[in-house]
């Protein structure tokens, strides 16, 4: 059935450009096959995470992550 | 949408991951990474333009199904839709979606950011995302 669901849902989002499935437009498509990369995820969450200082303007922010995406 | 998510003075954290692609990214889309931080800082969860959603809702479809829902419960993780490369906006403001979400723990006070990736079923995006 779900697979059903889909296949519709496919073949109306390439008629209209549009996410919504065909039933009613009531689901959206990716409510109903949302997934992950389990292993991805897995390592996403065993790295060290950093805080940046506080009220640091936008260009501060990007520095400070590019800085520590690069520097350590 | 539950109540905590709707607090203001959110910190944002960045895990090691997360910020090397960060790094590889064109500026105009570390820009929607920082209007995302800035607004949670900020607002809270309230009023963001993207889906945002618990990721246990794990197709049950996935032959991993129930693997990955316990690892999502467990480290509390969801997925907003970050309006990378752009947001289809047939669905009201709020529910946004794009082919690529961040991925986060919420942690009380405190979200980390872990994962920029893909939302399936979307087809591959192109190489330069996937340094």
């Amino acid at each position: 059935m779900l697979r059903g669901i889909v296949m519709s849902s496919i073949a109306y989002r390439k008629n209209t450009s549009s996410f919504m499935t065909k039933i009613e437009d009531k689901t959206p498509l990716l409510e109903t096959s949302f997934t992950f990369d389990l292993e991805k995820m897995k390592k996403a969450v065993d790295v060290p995470v950093h805080i940046p200082p506080r009220n640091l303007t936008r260009e501060e922010l990007r520095a400070w992550m590019i800085s520590k995406a690069t520097k350590e | 949408m539950d109540d905590k998510q709707g607090d203001k003075g959110i910190i944002v954290g960045y895990g090691k991951i997360f910020l090397n692609k960060f790094n590889n990214l064109p500026t105009k889309d570390q820009d929607k990474i920082l209007d995302f931080a800035e607004h949670i800082e900020n607002n809270g969860f309230s009023f963001l333009p993207g889906r945002n959603k618990p990721s246990h809702h794990v197709s049950t479809d996935d032959s991993n199904f129930l693997e990955k829902v316990k690892h999502a419960q467990k480290y509390n993780l969801h997925h907003y839709h970050i309006g990378i490369p752009s947001y289809d906006e047939a669905n009201e403001y709020g529910d946004w979606t794009s082919e690529w979400v961040i991925h986060y723990q919420h942690l009380g006070n405190e979200i980390h950011i872990v994962e920029l990736d893909y939302h399936p079923p979307f087809t591959l995006p192109p190489k330069k995302y996937l340094k």
